[in-house]
């Protein structure tokens, strides 16, 4: 639950540097195009550490309801993360409600060392990118 | 006086001071000076064309040295990696071998295909630049499932439906023929789990370029030296033959998966010339599973076919095997000729047909691991035997006394190519019912029921084609190499001896076997042999270790070469002695002449050959130094019964070896502590296949067992203390009457544990590995 | 990087290494204790055991940093082929050993469980001890052999 209209939040969902702001690891990100980012971050999954460049897209763009949010992640010599976020915004009485759903696979050595371990990563990481967005709202607005 | 240290007896090992101090040499603890570190940089995709490769940053990263490509060696003349046989089809074509660059140049075909090195001041700096180096890859479908690969894309370029070969052995007629005659057919599904070998020693090598000489060094952790280096030097061109210098130090286990020629140690040796330095590889765990050669991976549909009072007519065996994304070295003939020639295990069965299609799937390649395809025949033989017996309700001993081959029938040639020499099958059951008391098994189990948990007994009574090879039957087959092995017995001016063979010991004990044998035919103390293996400067061109050979091939070439020593020794003794050489004999390191109390010692002999003064040298050469290539005229034949006994708890799944006893024939024993090691060693592998081990790879190519976190071998809480024992039908054809005993564990022992626990569960089928997990399913039906 | 002062096998060391070097490393690369092996990385297999500050350690998966001021017993520091460590001489004695490659770990695992255990140790409690370190080649028997052995020896002292 998000304390801002959903068109506030739809644009700042798109705002690179909200977007590093709230991404754990996130050292860069540049708007590539409107639906296209590149981003470079780093992860920690289970026994392996890698710094991943990633090409993040939004597909399924229908403003401002509802956006497919697709990571290509390379990861050099860790391997590949390939991730799907799919995010809705639902206005309600007092802001916006937020919801997500994600899904992804690994390859390479990500795979053979943390496949058991990436969904839960994905996961905490997209729990953490969103409560750092709600958070966000909440310190605008007692600022 | 050789009573102690001789032939039969259990010598403690000559090696062991070594690796108990710390003090043995491995490769990874060899260093040169001015040594760099390579860390190849590995597929993430099961199957991907290579766009590009930017190695832009990665070079500026700092401490590089190199960074090279596929193109760098195609460039420079390098060879794919070869694969040693060739096997034909059933119409006759010769099977299909995709191009294996050691670096992938255009396609990389499995998670761990190599596609770029890099090599840098230090390990840390290599890792470093290596993940800077940026591929583009456009992924491909991959190939997975090898029971429906024939039908998937087509993975290589010259291979139609990803099919190596179509190949068949015996009389397809004769069998349907038996089929048509049968009164019962008992038939099973089966799947080989893949294995992944895992050796605790990962492989490296460390390359050397002597610019001067223009000579290389390699030292790496091989099998065969010299195998290693033929092939670098012939197939590969890295560099004429008389230039490349191998070494294969201590090493640390094997199991097959050292025998082959791999990617790493090719682009090492190769790029110590490009970098003027000495280069250092060592692979890391994940390394080991992704691109080490896996074992088995068969897919099988079996029938037996027999007469109404449980009389053997035929067998029927159609079998899909995974060759992986390339051919291994040695691929090709494990499935086949270690494979199906050994389908008739040790039974009389007049009429055996097996058809195999080998596979090439996005999985890192397959090739031997311990046993290498006899595993598998004896898995889908004494799984048969077991399941008729049940449908049949006969005893499982009783149906397998029925069909024995019998001592009189020696020797026996089997439908599929063999001619067993020797064997007592029944007296190895036999000492095994005795073992594991099988006549109180029914009330054990009552017991168990009691205690509400389920009790299994299983059998296997395997047999093996061991002692690769007889040269001429191999390359008739279509080895691209013969096999027999090479011995030096070099005597000492003193007296001492030192033996070169071209086997290599890696937990073997050849040290110590090898050193036996010479002793005790010369008469001379244990502690003055010294056995040198593992180097190609040292030692004559041999083919290493591996199929249970080195005692059977490379002993009896050692045995030869002391035969030829001793006649020549007899010479100088005649010399010495003013007799004949027809005169003397040689008993016990003693030189003696009839009705005379004149006798030399070996010693004496030894050193008149290195100080003549007298010799008469237009007929007697100074010197005591033999050699003797020995080619087996026939495969050894070791068998024996393996019966396992569980207990599960069939709330749980958890199964409980609570008795293994194995019974063997190898033939003449050198040293049974050495030998019942072995055989505790093949067993713990062969149950590690049974109920741990499985090498998995998801619907995308990923191997999802890349660790030991996922990958189960046994612990020493996974396994019982075995009995362990053995009969003894020496084989007929080589000096020692040895069989060779490296395997037998490993190919007997799965067959005996999957029958114990299909027993316990009262189920036909059950698939490996037998986790608690799969066994809970099996009684639960969840 | 740091500065570490260790004493390995009695000896005492000081040097200065890279802040992320593993305890296997140093003893492997900075002091060529190459007895020490490494198996697999992840501190799965055991074939890098030492005893540091009287425990067995996987020093895969120490940093050397940790180790500082410790004491260190490696295989190389145990016994000499003619002045054998008990359990060292019990591998031998019961062939306990073929590739070699795993044995200084396992060796390095077993004193520290007889040095702990207060009551003679069942063969079932040393395969239990014996968990965390891989063999391929052995099949174990021989090592909960050697180990019961050892034990005895050890104990009678």
């Amino acid at each position: 639950m998000i304390p801002a209209t959903r068109e506030e939040v739809w644009v700042a969902l798109r705002s690179p540097e909200i977007l590093q702001e709230c991404i754990d690891g996130c050292e860069e990100m540049t708007a590539l195009d409107t639906n296209e980012y590149e981003a470079l971050v780093r992860v920690k999954l289970g026994p392996v550490r890698a710094k991943f460049r990633s090409i993040i897209r939004m597909l399924n763009v229908v403003a401002p309801e509802s956006y497919t949010l697709a990571v290509n992640a390379r990861g050099g010599n860790a391997g590949f993360g390939i991730g799907q976020a799919h995010v809705s915004l639902m206005p309600s009485e007092s802001g916006t409600t937020l919801s997500y759903e994600v899904t992804g696979t690994v390859s390479g050595k990500l795979a053979q060392l943390g496949s058991r371990l990436f969904l839960s990563v994905a996961n905490k990481m997209t729990a953490s990118f969103f409560n750092k967005f709600c958070a966000r709202w909440d310190n605008t607005r007692s600022a | 006086m050789t009573t102690k240290t001789g032939i039969g007896a259990s010598v403690l090992r000559k090696e062991d001071a070594r690796f108990i101090t710390g003090t043995g040499a491995y490769t990874d603890d060899l260093s040169l000076p001015g040594q760099v570190y390579c860390v190849f940089v590995r597929s993430p995709h099961a199957r991907a064309i290579i766009k590009s490769i930017d190695t832009t940053d990665a070079e500026s990263s700092g401490g590089v040295i190199a960074i090279f490509t596929g193109e760098d060696l195609r460039s420079d003349g390098i060879g794919d990696l070869p694969c040693g046989w060739l096997v034909k089809s059933k119409d006759g074509s010769d099977m299909l071998a995709p191009s294996h660059p050691a670096i992938a140049t255009t396609h990389v075909n499995y998670v761990g295909d190599i596609y770029a090195m890099v090599i840098a001041e230090t390990i840390e700096e290599a890792k470093n630049a290596a993940e800077l180096v940026e591929a583009d890859f456009e992924v491909l479908t991959p190939v997975v499932d090898v029971a429906t690969a024939t039908t998937a894309d087509q993975i290589h370029e010259n291979v139609p439906n990803n099919q190596c070969y179509d190949w068949e052995l015996g009389d397809s007629a004769a069998a349907d023929g038996a089929f048509a005659n049968a009164v019962h057919v008992t038939s099973l599904d089966i799947v080989n789990n893949r294995l992944i070998p895992n050796a605790i020693e990962p492989r490296a090598a460390l390359g050397n370029h002597d610019a001067a000489s223009g000579s290389y060094t390699l030292y790496t952790t091989s099998q065969n030296p010299h195998l290693e280096r033929l092939i670098l030097a012939a197939f590969v061109n890295v560099a004429p033959e008389a230039k490349l210098h191998v070494i294969s130090p201590d090493v640390g286990g094997g199991f097959g998966s050292k025998i082959f020629v791999y990617a790493e140690e090719t682009a090492v040796i190769w790029a110590t010339a490009k970098v003027g330095r000495p280069i250092k590889w060592r692979a890391e765990r994940i390394e080991s599973f992704q691109a080490d050669a896996h074992g088995r991976d068969h897919v099988t549909r079996a029938e037996l076919a027999l007469s109404g009072d449980g009389e053997f007519l035929g067998l029927r065996v159609k079998t899909i095997a995974n060759m992986g994304a390339y051919l291994s070295t040695f691929a090709s003939s494990v499935p086949t000729y270690l494979y199906g020639t050994l389908l008739s295990g040790q039974y009389k069965t007049p009429a055996i047909h097996v058809e195999v299609k080998s596979v090439f799937t996005n999985t890192a390649p397959v090739d031997a691991y311990r046993g290498a395809g006899r595993p598998e025949a004896t898995y889908v033989v004494e799984r048969l035997v077991e399941t008729a017996a049940r449908e049949l309700g006969v005893d499982p001993a009783e149906l397998r006394r029925k069909n024995f081959i019998q001592p009189s029938d020696f020797p026996y040639a089997t439908p599929v190519a063999l001619t067993y020499d020797t064997g007592d099958y029944e007296a190895s059951l036999e000492r095994a019912l005795s073992l594991a008391k099988y006549s109180e098994f029914a009330k054990r189990r009552n017991e168990s029921e009691a205690n509400g948990r389920k009790r299994g007994i299983g059998f296997s009574c395997y047999i093996e084609a061991c002692g690769l090879a007889p040269s001429q039957v191999a390359l008739s087959l279509g080895a691209g190499v013969g096999l027999f092995e090479s011995a030096e017995v070099r005597v000492d001016v003193t007296g001492s001896v030192t033996v070169m063979t071209g086997t290599h010991s890696h937990g073997q004990g050849h040290e110590t076997t090898f050193a036996q044998v010479v002793s005790d035919k010369l008469g001379i103390p244990f502690e003055n042999v010294t056995v040198v293996h593992g180097d190609t400067s040292k030692s004559d061109y041999g083919l290493g270790t591996y199929g249970s050979r080195s005692l059977v091939v490379g002993g009896s070439a050692i045995a030869t070469a002391t035969d030829k020593v001793i006649a020549k020794a007899k010479k100088i003794a005649a010399h010495m002695l003013n007799s004949t050489e027809e005169q003397v004999s040689f008993d016990d390191g003693i030189f003696k002449i009839p009705d005379s109390n004149e006798s030399l010692s070996f010693g004496e002999v030894a050193f008149s050959a290195y100080v003549p003064g007298d010799f008469p040298i237009e007929e007697l050469e100074p010197g005591l130094s033999e050699k003797a290539f020995y080619d087996p005229a026939n495969f050894t034949y070791p068998a024996g019964t393996h019966i396992c006994e569980v207990e599960v708890d069939p709330g749980t799944g958890t199964t409980e070896i609570v008795s293994f006893v194995a019974v063997d024939d190898f033939g003449t024993v050198i040293n049974p502590m050495i030998v019942e090691g072995q055989v505790h060693g093949g067993i713990t592998q062969g149950i590690g296949q049974a109920m741990l081990e499985h090498g998995v790879y998801d619907a995308d190519g990923q191997l999802l067992t890349g660790s030991y976190m996922d990958y189960t071998m046994p612990r020493a809480d996974d396994v019982p203390d075995f009995i362990v024992d053995t009969t003894v039908t020496p084989c007929t054809h080589n000096p020692l009457g040895a069989k060779g005993c490296g395997e037998a564990g490993a190919i007997g022992a799965t067959a005996a544990v999957m029958n114990a626990i299909t027993n316990a569960l009262d189920v036909k089928e059950l698939a490996m590995p037998a986790t608690a997990e799969t066994v809970w399913r099996a009684i639960t039906g969840d | 990087m740091v500065d570490i002062t260790i004493t390995v096998n009695g000896t005492g060391h000081s040097l200065s290494v890279p802040d992320n070097t593993l305890l296997s490393d140093l003893l492997r690369e900075n002091l060529r204790l190459t007895g020490t092996h490494i198996g697999c990385d992840t501190s799965q297999c055991g074939s890098c055991t030492v005893e540091l500050n009287g425990r067995a350690v996987k020093s895969c998966t120490v940093l050397a940093a940790q180790a500082n001021n410790g004491s260190i017993t490696t295989i190389e520091g145990l016994g000499t082929p003619n002045d054998l460590h008990p359990v060292q001489a019990a591998f031998r004695d019961n062939h306990a050993l073929q590739c070699g490659f795993c044995t200084p770990g396992m060796i390095m695992t077993a004193i520290e469980m007889i040095k702990d255990a207060t009551e003679p140790l069942s063969a079932d409690q040393i395969r239990a001890g014996l968990e965390g370190n891989y063999c391929r080649c052995t099949g174990y028997q021989n090592i909960v052999k050697a180990v019961l052995a050892a034990q005895t020896q050890l104990r009678s002292v």
